[in-house]
């Protein structure tokens, strides 16, 4: 198996006219080629900034940007933006946006916008491009007819294939999924998730999944890490990570969720999502951490090796 | 035989402007006769015409005065009878209506056109041109600041240049006539360097370069103060309007696909912005020529507006309701021509999706 | 653009801290308490008359700039400087000269200005029995040479002679002085010049102590004499005087009430009343909201200048009544559509679901929930429209059909034009009134787009 991504000390913080968001703060995982990494917390807790992180989708009020983003042995941090634009962007790196109501452009002919990666960054020419754009909509499920129109004719669920298919294009390395089922109903929402798992059998794809949702998060997992607070708590195997959390944070999120068929107290979190700008000091999950120690309280625990990574005093 | 949305939707629509515009001349005829002012309008109107053909005519060159007089009375009684002008009023408006729409606007009561003609057709047809010209060029000019500047600072965002346009659009609150006063003062009665007003020098020059070059030197003032106007609101405006739209998911997404920056300009937030841009501009342009009174008053621009004024100076009715009448068919025919661009270039009009 | 979550409380709290709106407030203040002043302070029911009288300006300069021109020009313009009777260094001296009564008066006074007085005018009251007194007057220079400036005789009661208007008087003063130059100069020697020159190529007045003699001859014991000299300036108060010797300060005070009310009354009740129309057109839908909507489409095709000028020249409106018509022209303006959409929003939310539900009347639904939550992103349109109703005022008196009773700024600057000011380099006439439209609108246009910052949520961020 060999390292696809790994991620090192990633930082992102954003300026805002109250303080400091340290929506990343010292974020590193490991990822090798045809695994999918999903990343699970509550909203606000940083994921969706990760991927932005990532994929280098900064706004204007960037703080503070730095780490090491390693893909197959590169650098991308260090790479200035053109070059990363011509390199990196769709052709190593592409994107499922959260959202996919308004990822596409209204104007613009759907066919047109899955074979723009094709016709920027491989120089093929826009009939060829619209021709391989139709044979991956129609592996997605969606007739070919469809290219020529605009979104405003798809549904939810045609949208989202549509931008599936607009990542899958160029063939990435590397595709980041940011909440690609949230805002779809549970039918369409299988059937994505059916699409995903065949298409991480058949190309070996690797994924990075990001949701709120965990039991989506189960069906095409290998390796769950939760992030909390701007910070990966922990990273595990997606069968321990259901069967055996350590994170006490992990924990009470698998005990919130519901499971079809046993019988199951529900429990919440109490508390509210921490602030970004201010986090609470030493460990960030302790005032709503039933075991918070001493300790807690005082330091940022490192993160620890028990059989996978976790983040908690509890382990030292 | 498919007729396509888009025509159907667009000759709807165009119907229903007519319908405006008849509203709107029908308004005008009411309040102008209101005062009975039209009736007097066509009554002199047919007592010029009967008289023009009396004195024309041989067959009658031989009597005196006081026949000829009873002549014309009895020809002008005839034709009022004939045209239905001893009916009451609102009989009489719809005939006024139905000449107004057909721009049969009879004659005026002391003006004329620069060929002698009293017709307010001629006097209207003649002058108007020149309103177009002087208000399609600031506003074009206009238009264009406002675009790339807008854009340039929705890029640069929260810069120096951004923070000076912030601070000084309160100038717009000045329209552009007065801005014309200042610069009147400025440029003419203290540097002596433009001309105050007018179209052209006086003689004006044969050699149709020289004419040109001279229409130019007078449009420099009023251009310039309507361009000093709105410049800085203008560029505010769309700068907030294009930072809304490079703001959207799909530019975010377009960025992420590593799509050049230049492309990301054109196809993904100025054509997506198209509908609302070339909406504000047709509004800009039909506004300008009917706010052109005062400035064509300012500048003794020889246009529609002040053709208006000097109308209202020497209460020249016709004149007046004509040049509103034609005011009214102006901006609904730019109306519809937007309806029919916005349907071009937005694809949901395209597909007849009503209500966007 | 939906709906802000600000209320008007709130906004007015955030406006403090922009210090733009702070000046456009403070500006504001400034033309609220000009106009105060003008409605308690003056006789402002009799502005028009009072302004319209000719014959009550006398007593002004004509066509004089304002005092603090003299701050800015090398060349020094003189004020209106009066002497005479009850006035500082008059002395008089009375004998009897073959049995008649002659009084000798003298008044001094310093004049260090450079440029010369517009006009001389000779006050005099008297009374007499029989002949009328014989008026003797004389001019002496700071270089000591007396020049004789003609003798009249009174025959009314109070009377004003202007010295400055006798044309024998003009012609032998210019023929004295083109002697004393030894050359004929290349500017116009007027009275006023002639009284006051320096013998140069240049027109400069002689600075120093003049002193004006009157010899008066009374031919009856109980005859009774009085006088005072006007030198009308060239520089008068804050904002100068117009052809009609009008102080333009009265004029600009009486204006302020009027651009003020006239803008904000505009404003305000056409924003009202559009956002009452597009609440019933949003919140009724069906029949009313088609019959809105349409009223809306016939409001963009109607012309609208041209139709004010047609209504207001056909049937002569005072500026009321004008106001009631631009309000009229304007309430189903393009602004009613977008309001309507903003309450098509509301009408679905939560709150107001429940409020229908719970049984509240469609009337107490609209006024106590719809229409507080749009008043917020409103407010800015609504300050920001005030500038252009003061301006539509002043075109309106610019083209000749403002109310003759009204004195507005507007309407100083159309006498302005008609009275030549732009020829004749009488810039204050037109520029005075002008700047106080101008500091009107950018105070409203600074309070109204530091509201329009506030009320944008995403512009606010940046």
């Amino acid at each position: 198996m060999t390292e696809l991504l790994s991620v090192s000390n990633l930082r992102l913080y954003y300026r805002t006219t109250k303080g400091v968001v340290k929506a990343v703060d010292d974020v590193s995982f490991n990822i090798n080629r045809g695994e999918t990494l999903a990343i699970v917390g509550e909203s606000g807790c940083g994921k969706s900034s990760l991927s932005k992180a990532i994929i280098r989708l900064l706004p204007r009020n960037v703080h503070t940007y730095e780490g090491k983003v390693l893909l197959n042995g590169t650098d991308l941090m260090s790479m200035d933006e053109e070059t990363f634009r011509k390199e990196v962007r769709w052709r190593k790196i592409s994107m499922v946006f959260q959202g996919a109501l308004n990822a596409l452009n209204p104007v613009l002919k759907v066919g047109y916008q899955v074979a723009e990666p094709l016709i920027i960054h491989m120089g093929i020419k826009e009939k060829e491009a619209i021709e391989r754009a139709k044979e991956i909509l129609v592996k997605l499920g969606l007739s070919e007819e469809f290219a020529e129109r605009y979104p405003f004719e798809l549904s939810g669920g045609m949208k989202q294939r549509a931008v599936i298919a607009m990542a899958l294009i160029t063939s990435p390395d590397l595709i980041i999924l940011d909440e690609p089922t949230s805002a779809l109903d549970v039918i369409t929402q299988a059937n994505i998730m059916n699409m995903l798992k065949e298409l991480k059998k058949s190309r070996e794809q690797t994924f990075i999944f990001i949701t709120h949702d965990i039991s989506v998060a189960s069906e095409l997992a290998d390796k769950v890490a939760t992030m909390y607070a701007g910070q990966i708590v922990e990273i595990a195997p997606a069968d321990t990570f259901y069967e055996e959390p350590l994170h006490p944070y992990t924990q009470k999120l698998m005990k919130s969720v519901p499971t079809l068929r046993r019988d199951k107290t529900l429990e919440s979190i109490p508390g509210a999502p921490p602030n970004l700008i201010d986090p609470p000091s030493g460990c960030r999950f302790h005032p709503r951490c039933e075991r918070a120690m001493d300790i807690c309280r005082k330091e940022d625990p490192p993160i620890f090796e028990r059989g996978h990574s976790v983040k908690c005093w509890l382990y030292r | 035989m498919k007729i396509p949305p888009l025509a159907k939707v667009l000759i709807k629509r165009g119907f229903v402007l007519f319908l405006m515009v008849i509203i709107v001349t029908y308004l005008t005829i009411l309040i102008a006769n209101a005062g009975g002012y039209v009736d007097e309008i066509l009554i002199s109107d047919i007592k010029f015409n009967v008289a023009q053909r009396v004195s024309a005519n041989p067959l009658y060159k031989g009597l005196s005065i006081e026949e000829r007089n009873k002549l014309i009375e009895r020809l002008v009684e005839n034709e009022i009878r004939l045209r239905g002008l001893d009916q009451p009023f609102p009989i009489r408006s719809l005939i006024y209506l139905w000449n107004a729409l057909t721009l049969d606007l009879g004659r005026s009561m002391y003006m004329t056109s620069d060929t002698g003609s009293r017709l307010v057709r001629l006097i209207i047809l003649e002058r108007l041109p020149q309103t177009i010209l002087l208000f399609t060029t600031a506003t074009v000019i206009i238009f264009f600041i406002g675009l790339f500047g807008g854009l340039y600072l929705s890029r640069n965002f929260g810069s120096f240049l951004d923070k000076l346009t912030i601070y000084l659009s309160p100038t717009s609150a000045i329209p552009g006539w007065f801005y014309g006063i200042l610069l009147i003062l400025i440029f003419y009665s203290y540097l002596h360097v433009l001309p105050p007003g007018g179209m052209v020098d006086y003689p004006p020059p044969e050699e149709p370069v020289a004419y040109f070059l001279s229409v130019l030197k007078h449009m420099i003032l009023p251009v310039m103060a309507w361009v000093i106007s709105s410049f800085f609101i203008e560029i505010y405006y769309n700068r907030s309007f294009f930072l809304t739209y490079s703001t959207e998911d799909y530019v975010e997404a377009a960025k992420a696909k590593g799509v050049p920056p230049s492309q990301i300009e054109r196809r993904y937030i100025l054509r997506p912005a198209l509908p609302p841009i070339i909406t504000s501009f047709a509004f800009a342009v039909v506004l300008s020529w009917s706010g052109a009174i005062i400035t064509e008053t300012v500048f003794n621009w020889p246009g529609l507006g002040r053709t208006l004024a000097m109308a209202i100076g020497f209460f020249d009715v016709p004149v007046i309701v004509g040049i509103t009448v034609v005011f009214a068919y102006l901006i609904a025919a730019t109306t519809f021509i937007l309806e029919i661009i916005y349907g071009i270039v937005d694809p949901r009009i395209r597909a007849g999706v009503e209500g966007v | 653009m939906s709906v802000s979550e600000y209320t008007l409380k709130g906004i007015f709290k955030e406006l403090m801290r922009y210090k733009s709106a702070l000046v456009g407030l403070a500006i504001l203040a400034f033309l609220v308490i000009l106009s105060l002043y003008a409605l308690i302070f003056t006789p402002y029911s009799q502005a028009g008359e009072i302004w319209n009288d000719q014959n009550r300006w006398l007593a002004y300069p004509r066509n004089a700039a304002p005092e603090w021109y003299n701050f800015f020009s090398s060349k020094k313009l003189p004020p209106s400087i009066l002497i005479g009777e009850g006035l500082p260094n008059h002395e008089s001296e009375e004998v009897e000269r073959n049995g008649y009564r002659v009084i000798t008066y003298l008044d001094s006074f310093t004049y260090n200005y450079d440029d010369f007085p517009s006009e001389l005018v000779l006050l005099i009251n008297t009374t007499y029995f029989g002949s009328p007194p014989t008026v003797k007057v004389y001019w002496v220079k700071p270089s000591g040479e007396e020049l004789n400036l003609s003798t009249y005789r009174p025959r009314n009661i109070s009377e004003s002679i202007y010295i400055s208007n006798n044309i024998m008087l003009e012609r032998e003063l210019e023929e004295y002085a083109i002697d004393k130059l030894g050359f004929t100069p290349n500017y116009t020697i007027t009275i006023p010049v002639a009284l006051f020159m320096e013998y140069k190529g240049e027109p400069t007045a002689m600075k120093g102590n003049y002193k004006f003699k009157v010899e008066v001859t009374l031919y009856n014991r109980s005859d009774t004499f009085s006088y005072r000299l006007l030198m009308h300036g060239k520089v008068y108060g804050i904002a100068g005087t117009d052809i009609y010797r009008r102080p333009l300060e009265l004029g600009l005070i009486w204006g302020a009430p009027v651009a003020l009310s006239f803008g904000i009354v505009a404003s305000v009740t056409i924003t009202f009343v559009q956002l009452i129309f597009a609440a019933i057109s949003g919140y009724y839908g069906g029949k009313v909201d088609s019959l809105i909507q349409r009223l809306t489409e016939i409001y963009m095709i109607l012309p609208f200048l041209p139709f004010v000028v047609m209504i207001s020249l056909l049937y002569g409106l005072d500026i009321w009544r004008l106001l009631l018509i631009i309000i009229v022209l304007s309430i189903f303006g393009t602004s009613v559509k977008t309001y309507r959409v903003w309450v098509m929003q509301l009408k679905t939310s939560p709150y107001v679901e429940a409020a229908i539900a719970y049984g509240a009347s469609n009337l107490r639904i609209i006024t106590l929930y719809i229409l507080p939550r749009i008043l917020p992103p409103v407010v800015p349109s609504l300050v920001l429209s005030i500038p252009s109703y003061v301006f539509l005022e002043a075109a309106l008196a610019i083209l000749g059909l403002s109310d003759p009773k009204v004195v507005s700024w507007g309407r100083i600057i159309e006498e302005a034009f008609a009275g030549g000011a732009v020829y004749k380099g009488y810039y204050h006439w037109v520029l005075i009134p002008s700047a106080m439209l101008i500091l009107t609108a950018i105070s409203f246009a600074l309070i109204g787009l530091a509201l329009d910052r506030i009320v944008n949520p995403r512009l606010r961020e940046m």
